[in-house]
């Protein structure tokens, strides 16, 4: 293997290793932005049932 | 082209994000809804606490989007030939079908049962009944049988007014029967205008429009028709005590061009009258609905 050959190896692998790196970033920036909006759905759901007993439990319509 | 491969490998890579959930609900259809259903709850004879004012639209809101997501998922082999849907996220492999349904039912059935829980069970029938006319009658049954699918599944466009109206009342009257006929009525002229100048993609699609089956000219007839109806129609509410002199002459002259855009159609050869009819319907139907909430607001009942 000449030293030429061994140089477009070793750029390749970066390559691949970059690619995976970035792939498990976004995967994970994916995965923490859902988790946040479930976070977020349920808390919303949370204080609107709480609010929707309090005026209801208040005699309105 | 590597870095373009890569970057669209990137984009489907960790599945779904927050955002292509959010884009399944038809946010740009959502505002529609939203606004034609808060017109119902302002012209409404009566009284509701505002927060349950605010917890009915959003309801209708989560409903409307809800039922969106299922038409999605339905229409997902046709959305993928269509250039206007062929982004959406379930044709470009953002969301799996079955996450896009769940969603969707899940919306459904939540916004269906805190309707009934918070406002009233009239409102939350009404509710259910949009939800699955849009999605059995409409998206199911009517959509790739017949031209006639925008004409009769309009009405799921058609019931939030009523739904709004219905949190307050509790109750379907005239009036509201006339809100929904003014949307029911308007949405042929206004849907057949875009598929006047998307008709290549539902011809791919073979989704029958009106355009497609029966033809440009006579399609251009039957806009003009719905235009002319909308007239008599669209100054109702002035005469059953929702709306005032203002609105009357407001609706009019909208009515008047909305014919006018009409008859630009029905004598074109090109594209351009269609799209400026379009976006011109838009205008219209939210003018219409602002006019009659600013009337009733400003200028205080008329029931």
């Amino acid at each position: 293997m000449t030293v030429m050959e061994r140089d477009d190896l070793t750029d390749t692998r970066n390559s691949v290793e970059e690619q995976r790196r970035q792939e498990t970033a976004l995967r994970a920036k994916k995965l923490r932005g859902r988790n946040l909006a479930v976070l977020a759905a349920l808390l919303a759901l949370v204080v609107l049932f709480y609010a929707i007993t309090v005026v209801r439990m208040g005699g309105a319509h | 082209m590597t870095d373009v491969t890569n970057e669209l490998a990137l984009n489907h890579t960790g599945g779904a994000s927050a955002g292509d959930f959010i884009e399944l609900l038809k946010p740009r259809v959502m505002s529609l809804v939203v606004f034609t259903g808060l017109a119902g709850i302002v012209l409404a004879p009566g009284h509701i606490h505002p927060f349950l004012a605010l917890v009915a639209v959003l309801c209708i809101a989560v409903g409307a989007g809800a039922s969106g997501a299922i038409n999605m998922w339905y229409d997902r082999d046709i959305d993928a030939v269509m250039t206007r849907t062929v982004k959406r996220p379930i044709p470009s492999g953002r969301v799996e079908p079955a996450e896009a349904l769940g969603f969707g039912v899940t919306l459904s059935v939540l916004s269906v049962v805190v309707m009934g829980l918070a406002v009233n069970w009239t409102a939350s029938a009404l509710l259910a009944l949009t939800i699955g006319f849009y999605i059995f009658v409409y998206t199911m049954w009517l959509k790739r049988r017949t031209p006639q699918n925008i004409v009769i599944g309009g009405a799921a466009g058609a019931f939030p007014p009523m739904i709004g109206w219905a949190a307050v009342t509790g109750s379907v009257d005239l009036p509201s029967i006339l809100l929904f006929l003014l949307i029911f009525l308007w949405t042929p002229p206004h849907f057949w205008a875009l598929a006047l100048f998307r008709n290549g993609d539902y011809t791919r699609a073979g989704v029958p429009m009106m355009p497609v089956v029966a033809g440009e000219a006579a399609t251009k007839r039957q806009m003009l028709l719905y235009t002319l109806i909308l007239l008599p129609v669209a100054a109702a509410p002035s005469f059953v005590g929702i709306a005032g002199p203002v609105y009357l002459a407001v609706s009019a002259i909208l009515g008047l061009m909305f014919v006018g855009c009409a008859v630009r159609v029905l004598r074109a050869n090109d594209d351009k009258p269609a799209k400026k009819m379009f976006g011109f319907s838009i205008l219209y139907l939210f003018l219409l609905f602002a006019v009659m909430m600013g009337e009733r607001l400003i200028l205080g009942g008329w029931a």
